[in-house]
């Protein structure tokens, strides 16, 4: 049971990935939420210039939060981007390959049969 | 001359030998095999082409799946820079400034521009080995084979001075050129699933990426959606612009004209009715790119549990061409929101 003051877990715990992709997430809903009611904040601070410029900054920081939070997502997969990279390039050889050598045999058929039409032909004007 | 019935006829020892028998026995067997492996290899032919036409219809779905995972990245890498630029008229709007932290800001954008292209190029990488894959189902090399085969028959059968009429010699063409190609089509066939397993394990490593990567997507869809949806509204309220286009494709079905296109709303209420009105497309357009995300990703499942029932042909890829055509058509929405 959680103590007074901390939340309860209602659910199971969420891996490091998803955690990670809520916090984007709420970054996001956070930067809307202060840019939405912008201007009714603004009106609520009036002349209090501190509460103004902590409101400006709010935007600001928000703003940058969430943006850095999606490069920092995008950087923590490069490794796995570099490895598909690799993937993807070696797996389009191989399958070009396996065509090869099936077009190999259709190839080697066709050169054998021109050499022993050759042989035929050449037998064929030695016996005239 | 007739023979009396009584009598049986005696046929020459020299003429069946146990010899002969024996002979004939075996011959009688070897037809018996080469008729079953004749059997076996027409099956497995027809087997082989089945995969391969099931290969080629998993590489066409593959590729325009991979096409429209590329144009999805391009619409985020799109849907990146309004925000930017969306966000740099609303501080100028709000009197706040950023100078300090623009240099890191270009930066940041640069990066994650450069992170979502290089998904892009990633996409049509796949496509390049779906493409592969096509291009190994739909290889025509087994009947070129057969032709290949029945050419050598015929030049052996020449070189042998047999005679190019005897209506044996087309025969065995024709049943070593169908045998060369069964086993050239059965080897393809091999080939063609080998390949498909290749590409399995490519799609399901991008699709990894994809449905880790997801949510960061969609937050980036959203941000665009948001921060247009509260530039309009600001423009709207402030009288900037005129909202009457907004309606104008409702108008035209009654055939009414609007009195004065080129005036802002004098109405208090009207213009309210213009802002909320910006409000709820801004929420459709919300709504339109989160479900450009989920065709997406339901796109990439079908394509990967097609692939998991391949070779047999399954309802998942038909599941897979039907959320090709909602991503597609999200795609093509999302197109019009860019200005596209």
């Amino acid at each position: 049971m959680a103590k007074k003051g901390e939340i309860a877990a209602t659910g199971p715990a969420l891996s490091a990935e998803a955690t990670k992709q809520t916090v984007v997430a709420a970054l996001q809903q956070q930067h809307a939420f202060i840019d939405r009611e912008f201007t009714g904040l603004m009106a609520i601070a009036g002349k209090d210039t501190g509460k103004v410029e902590a409101l400006k900054r709010a935007y600001l920081v928000s703003y940058d939060q969430y943006w850095d939070a999606v490069a920092r997502t995008f950087l923590e997969n490069e490794p796995r981007l570099q490895d598909l990279i690799k993937m993807m390039r070696s797996t389009q050889k191989r399958i070009k390959d396996q065509l090869a050598s099936v077009e190999n045999v259709a190839s080697v058929f066709q050169l054998l049969a021109s050499l022993i039409s050759t042989a035929a032909s050449l037998l064929m004007l030695s016996s005239m | 001359m007739s023979t009396p019935l009584s009598t049986p006829r005696v046929i020459p020892s020299t003429i069946v030998s146990p010899a002969h028998v024996h002979r004939w026995r075996g011959t009688s067997a070897a037809r018996m095999v080469l008729v079953i492996i004749l059997g076996a290899l027409a099956l497995s032919g027809c087997l082989a082409r089945a995969v391969k036409e099931g290969g080629s219809e998993l590489a066409s779905t593959g590729m325009e799946a991979s096409t429209q995972l590329a144009r999805y990245y391009d619409a985020l890498a799109r849907d990146t820079i309004d925000s930017y630029e969306l966000n740099a008229f609303r501080e100028g709007t709000l009197g706040i400034s950023s100078s300090d932290a623009q240099a890191r800001r270009d930066k940041t954008l640069g990066d994650n521009l450069t992170a979502l292209q290089a998904r892009a190029a990633l996409a049509l990488q796949l496509k390049g080995v779906y493409a592969a894959l096509g291009a190994l189902a739909d290889s025509t090399a087994p009947a070129a084979t057969r032709s290949a085969a029945e050419g050598v028959v015929g030049a052996v059968l020449t070189l042998r001075k047999s005679p190019l009429a005897d209506p044996a010699s087309g025969a065995v063409k024709s049943v070593v050129g169908m045998i060369a190609e069964d086993v050239l089509a059965y080897v393809q066939a091999r080939e063609v699933v080998s390949a498909a397993e290749l590409a399995r394990k490519t799609e399901a490593a991008l699709r990894a990426l994809f449905e880790d990567e997801r949510e960061t997507y969609a937050s980036i869809s959203a941000f665009r959606a948001e921060k247009a949806g509260v530039v309009v509204a600001g423009m709207l309220t402030r009288n900037e612009v005129l909202p009457w286009p907004l309606v104008d494709r409702v108008l035209v079905p009654y055939g009414l004209v609007l009195a004065n296109a080129k005036a802002v709303p004098t109405d208090a209420g009207t213009r309210t009715g213009f802002e909320h009105l910006a409000a709820a497309r801004t929420r459709r357009l919300a709504v339109a790119s989160g479900e450009a995300t989920d065709a997406m990703g339901g796109t990439l499942a079908g394509l990967a549990k097609a692939h998991a029932e391949f070779p047999a042909r399954s309802a998942s890829l038909d599941d897979a061409i039907a959320f090709l055509g909602r991503t597609r058509a999200y795609l093509d929405l999302v197109r019009t929101y860019h200005g596209q």
